[in-house]
């Protein structure tokens, strides 16, 4: 009996020192600098990330843009907004960088700066989810009306694609630099059935914003935004990531980074939330599909 | 420039002013107040429309929506006074206006300003947002230009300024009515005010003496009734104080003829007041003539009883000239009283505190009467008890006064019977007693009606009276008042028929006579027969003699007497006044001395006595003495004579002339020399010695140096430089160094001072004559004049001569002779220690010595002199007299 265990207790410890040999042999602790500006929506994202590694052997370094010493060597930087984003292609051309919380345009501006391994989590919404989710709240939507801004004009081709795969026209104008754009607004809203508001400097800002609401409203054209805010102020509905959310999806790459040596390529959020205004809906006449009818129909998106 | 406001105005400023400043200031402030309110709320108005119309038109101006921008523009342009707004883009581009004229435009600025007719209202167009980003990421931060266009709206200032206007317009209107007011208001209180003032003005004229001036005009309503009541009481008082005045006028013309009168009788007031002042100062000298022209014979009545008594006569004759001299001192003294008269109605009499004894003054004013009293037939007893050798501090010759009044209108008013004095004493304390003095006479009395009058200066119980025994009727008046004077109570008894009693009732100061008990007492073993058919007098002399003689043997009648006088060697027989009586007595002395016995008869003065064959009597006057009645038997040891000084053989047979001025100095430098057996020729002046010198050859001169005619230095001078080799002694008072050193340097062989130094002045004259001697003097006795004998009365002349030399310098008013002849008698007093006389003395050259002395006080210190110098020659000096045995 004593001998039984005895035996067992040495087959234990035999096991756990292949175990500890193991895992020193395959990797040891990473060094990885996570570059956040110190803010809350930030945190969020970096918290999230942190929570989403536990159990990773991973040795975490956090600074500020401002507070980066470019002389430390990592073995991974992951930054957290644009600002992050900009410090780690400036400071770390060469160590791979997961890029985070940030919009498309501005990693697709600045990338080619960075030379070494470089992959990316946008803040922007998937065209083709948020064309589904125009087709899902109006459904004999013939006419999406947009307005471009020299920032998000490279995204008017992609979103003309997916338009063209739904059929539906895409009534979209860009905007000069100096342009007023509530005529632009004005024009475009009162001839769509629906307005579908792209971020962008030039064409939004809280002026347009509440004057194309205004205009939405008073023409009754269901305006999808791009915010929670936007709807609490009156749109009908709107598309977009928590950061939580965020830094869950990051956390998910660094993982597969971790495990698969290489970095996945830059991507629009996984993780969603749709949320929807009935005032407006009522207002403008909108019957607005349920939750789960709307999931569904997003999900296609996620499943092409 | 002084404004003068009433009370009425006064008020009114004080309560207009600050109404009147509040209101103008209240209505300029609210005037300015609603003149800028309507122009603030134009521009708060344009203003406000500016703002909304930028607030509204924020989408028609993004859109550059002309017809949104116009429909923006209607509602403000249908508010008053709009007349135009006009939207401009940011570049300040118009891009819309509502109406077209010219207009003045200021950009850039949010502002309101006016130009011409119109204000101009701008406000910026801001573009406001909401907030729609959940991400910063999505975009970087805004930049936003707030102001996209500019709105001004233009309102026309017509309106306001017609307001404005109509606002100046009302206050102009409102300060018009106030004005309008104020001027009414002044009317009407004028209408109240002015009759008031009006009513005031003639009140004030009226009171100003205008008794005329009435209110005119014609007022309303109550202010008439007030008028005419005003006019009404002004006719009332002008007719009031006309008749006031007639009558004042009336009183003052009989105040003005009384006035005239009492001017009339006031001036013949004053020449009756001078006039009574003459007759009164022509009164005083009168009576100090008359009193010096009485004192003169009286002097010589005086002086010549007095040599009648220095020479040889009988006890019986000396006693009448000492009575002669003191009546004579009395009737002295009652012309002093008749002149103090009136200085007592005056309360001028100053009473003078000298001791004295009161027993000798009672029996020399007794003695004074007794004449008078015995010519009547009267008794006159004597009451004294024990006490009466105590001696007292008083006036005694204000007490003489009273008594020889009271006991002379005693025997005046009583024709038979008695007159009689009783003296007792009751102690007060240890030094004061309170002596109770009774007259009591047997006359007609006095009825009761007329007890009272007695005490009334001139009056008597009847007229009749003083036609039947004269007088002037001040005695009793003088009395009482001196009794009261004196702190006493004069009281009167009579009934009519049987007799008066007047008791004095008199309080003093009482001291024991020292006299009295010294030495042992005399006793009478010898039995004493004494008979005295008066029964009180009998009593009053058997009081006397039991307190010294061991039997006697009082008889009341003449048969008992002459039964018992066999067995008696001594017999005392009172020989009565009345003279039936009298005759009785004398017709039984013969059988009464049958057996030769010692007779002592006691016999009232001037009476004839028959010659006894047997028996030389022993004779005292009644009233009896008690230590002439101890004297005659032989049971009194009080006399002693005086030590006479001793005579220097040394200096007899010289010749020294005294000049000397003072009769009394001369004299007494006389007795000193002659005793010594010296010749003597005596001078009055420097003069009269230089002209003495002429035929006589002195073998000394004393001289005097203070005399008349050529004082002693001057004759001191003269004299030496014809007879260097005579010897002349200085004689002076005067103690200054100076004036001896003068005397030596005029020639005098030596300076002695005064008092008179017999002792050395016989030793100075010894020196002088025959070189150093000495001359040995007995002085046992101190009084010097009593060891030369002079005579205390050359004393007294003296004084009494400078004391009227005195009173006539003073009415003279020669205060510098007065000064001098009082330096003389204080000299005298001082050398006789008549310390009383010296003190007076010392307060008259107090007097004098002032710049302005008192005429008055001056008078009443030389009577007051004069008072004791004649004191010092009554009393005391009687008892100095005979104790020391010179007269």
């Amino acid at each position: 009996m004593h001998e039984r265990r005895a035996h067992h207790l040495l087959l234990f410890y035999i096991l756990l020192l292949l175990l500890s040999l193991s895992s020193n042999s395959q990797a040891g602790p990473r060094s990885i600098l996570v570059i956040s500006p110190p803010y809350a929506i930030y945190q969020s994202v970096r918290q999230q990330i942190s929570t989403g590694l536990t159990g990773e052997n991973l040795q975490f370094t956090w600074h500020a843009p401002s507070e980066v010493n470019a002389t430390d060597p990592y073995d991974l930087i992951i930054s957290i907004g644009t600002d992050a984003f900009l410090t780690a292609v400036e400071l770390f051309p060469q160590t791979p960088l997961i890029a985070s919380f940030l919009p498309k345009r501005v990693f697709a501006m600045h990338q080619k700066r960075h030379l070494g391994p470089t992959t990316a989590i946008f803040i922007d919404q998937a065209p083709h989810r948020q064309m589904l989710l125009v087709q899902a709240l109006v459904p004999e939507i013939t006419t999406l009306g947009t307005v471009f801004g020299q920032s998000s004009v490279s995204e008017r081709a992609q979103l003309q694609h997916y338009a063209n795969l739904e059929k539906i026209h895409l009534n979209s104008v860009v905007l000069k630099e100096e342009e007023n754009p509530i005529s632009t607004l004005q024009h475009i809203i009162v001839n769509s059935d629906a307005f579908l508001a792209v971020p962008d400097q030039n064409a939004f800002n809280r002026a347009s914003a509440k004057w194309s609401i205004y205009i939405a409203l008073k023409s009754s054209t269901p305006l999808i935004g791009f915010s929670k805010k936007y709807v609490d102020s009156g749109a009908l509905a709107a598309l977009y990531s928590t950061p939580e959310q965020i830094g869950q999806q990051t956390a998910e790459v660094l993982k597969h980074y971790l495990s698969a040596k290489q970095l996945p390529l830059p991507a629009h959020p996984a993780y969603y939330q749709v949320v929807t205004n009935p005032v407006t809906a009522r207002r403008i006449g909108v019957r607005l599909p349920d939750k789960a009818s709307l999931n569904r129909q997003l999900n296609r998106a996620s499943a092409s | 420039m002084n404004i003068r406001l009433s009370i009425r105005h006064r008020l009114l400023l004080l309560t207009l002013l600050p109404l009147l400043f509040i209101s103008l200031v209240l209505g300029g402030y609210f005037t300015y107040t609603r003149f800028h309110d309507v122009e603030n709320n134009l521009i708060q108005r344009g203003e406000l429309l500016a703002r909304l119309l930028a607030s509204s038109s924020e989408f028609a101006l993004m859109t550059k929506n002309q017809e949104l921008l116009q429909s923006v523009s209607k509602g403000p342009l249908l508010e008053q006074d709009v007349v135009d707004i006009l939207f401009l883009d940011g570049n300040y581009q118009l891009l819309h206006r509502s109406a077209d004229f010219a207009i003045h435009l200021i950009t850039a600025a949010p502002q309101a300003y006016r130009h011409q007719q119109y204000w101009y209202f701008t406000q910026p167009i801001v573009t406001s947002g909401i907030p729609f980003l959940d991400n910063p990421e999505f975009q970087e931060t805004e930049r936003i230009t707030d102001t996209v266009g500019w709105v001004t709206v233009v309102i026309s200032n017509s309106r306001t300024g017609q307001q404005q206007q109509q606002i100046l317009w009302t206050s102009v209107i409102i300060l018009f009515v106030f004005l309008l007011t104020v001027f009414i208001a002044q009317r009407f209180g004028n209408r109240i005010s002015r009759p008031i003032a009006d009513m005031a003005a003639v009140m004030q004229t009226i009171q100003e003496g205008n008794l005329s001036a009435r209110v005119q005009k014609r007022y309303f309503g109550e202010f008439n009734l007030l008028a005419s009541g005003l006019n009404a009481l002004a006719d009332n008082v002008q007719q009031l104080i006309t008749e006031q005045q007639i009558r004042i006028n009336r009183a003052t013309r009989k105040l003005e003829s009384a006035m005239y009168h009492l001017q009339k009788q006031n001036s013949e007031l004053i020449d009756a007041r001078q006039q009574a002042e003459e007759a009164n100062l022509a009164k005083d000298e009168f009576l100090a003539r008359m009193s010096h022209e009485l004192r003169t014979p009286l002097t010589s009545v005086v002086g010549f009883a007095r040599l009648l008594n220095h020479s040889p006569c009988t006890p019986e004759q000396q006693e009448y000239t000492r009575i002669i001299n003191q009546t004579a001192q009395m009737l002295l003294s009652i012309i002093d009283d008749i002149l103090d008269f009136s200085k007592l109605e005056q309360n001028a009499i100053l009473l003078e505190r000298i001791q004295f004894n009161l027993e000798q003054v009672i029996y020399d004013v007794l003695e004074m009467q007794a004449p008078s009293a015995y010519e009547k037939g009267l008794e006159l007893i004597c009451h004294i008890a024990d006490f009466t050798s105590a001696e007292v501090t008083g006036d005694p010759t204000r007490l003489r006064q009273i008594l020889v009044n009271l006991i002379s209108n005693g025997i005046k008013f009583t024709d038979s019977g008695s007159v009689e004095l009783h003296i007792e004493s009751t102690t007060i304390s240890s030094q004061q007693s309170l002596f109770t003095i009774k007259i009591i006479d047997t006359g007609i009395g006095i009825p009761c009606q007329h007890l009272e009058n007695l005490f009334q200066a001139f009056t008597q119980a009847d007229t009749s009276i003083t036609r039947r025994f004269g007088g002037s009727g001040l005695g009793l008046v003088i009395s009482k008042r001196l009794t009261e004077l004196m702190g006493g109570r004069l009281e009167m008894f009579s009934q009519e028929g049987e007799g008066t009693t007047v008791t004095l009732h008199l309080p003093m100061r009482t001291s024991l006579n020292p006299l009295t008990h010294s030495g042992e007492l005399a006793y009478l073993d010898t039995p004493l027969l004494f008979f005295e058919p008066n029964a009180s007098l009998r009593r009053s002399l058997s009081d006397l003699l039991r307190h010294r003689v061991h039997q006697i043997h009082t008889v009341r009648s003449l048969e008992e007497c002459l039964q018992l006088a066999d067995d008696y060697q001594i017999i005392m027989l009172g020989i009565p006044a009345l003279c039936t009586q009298r005759n009785t007595v004398l017709a039984a002395l013969e059988r009464l001395v049958a057996k030769q016995p010692e007779l002592i008869l006691l016999t009232p003065s001037g009476v004839t006595l028959p010659d006894l064959k047997h028996v030389k009597p022993i004779i005292i006057n009644k009233p009896v003495r008690t230590d002439q009645l101890y004297r005659a038997l032989h049971i009194d040891k009080s006399q002693q004579q005086p030590a006479a000084p001793h005579h220097n053989q040394q200096l007899a047979g010289l010749h020294v002339l005294v000049a000397e001025d003072n009769e009394l100095n001369r004299l007494l430098i006389t007795k000193i020399l002659s005793h010594q057996q010296i010749q003597v020729s005596v001078v009055e002046t420097g003069l009269d010695a230089l002209l003495f010198l002429e035929h006589n050859q002195p073998d000394c001169i004393i001289m005097d140096v203070h005399m008349p005619v050529m004082d002693g230095l001057e004759a001191t001078g003269k004299i030496k430089s014809l007879y260097p080799n005579l010897p002349i002694i200085a004689l002076t008072a005067n103690i200054i160094e100076h004036e001896h050193m003068a005397l030596y340097h005029a020639g005098v062989s030596d300076v002695l001072l005064k008092p008179i130094n017999d002792t050395k002045l016989l030793n100075t004259l010894a020196t002088l004559t025959h070189g150093k001697l000495s001359v040995a003097m007995d002085v046992t006795d101190h009084n010097i004049l009593a060891r030369y004998g002079v005579a205390q009365s050359h004393l007294h002349e003296e004084m009494f001569t400078l004391t009227t030399r005195m009173e006539q310098l003073l009415l003279a008013a020669d205060a510098k002779k007065l000064a001098d002849v009082n330096h003389q008698l204080s000299g005298i007093s001082g050398l006789y220690q008549l310390a009383e006389i010296e003190n007076c003395c010392a307060l008259i050259s107090q007097q004098l010595d002032q710049t302005h002395y008192s005429a008055r006080i001056l008078w009443r210190l030389v009577q007051r002199l004069k008072r004791l110098v004649a004191h010092h020659n009554e009393p005391s000096g009687h008892q100095n007299q005979r104790d020391t045995g010179v007269d």
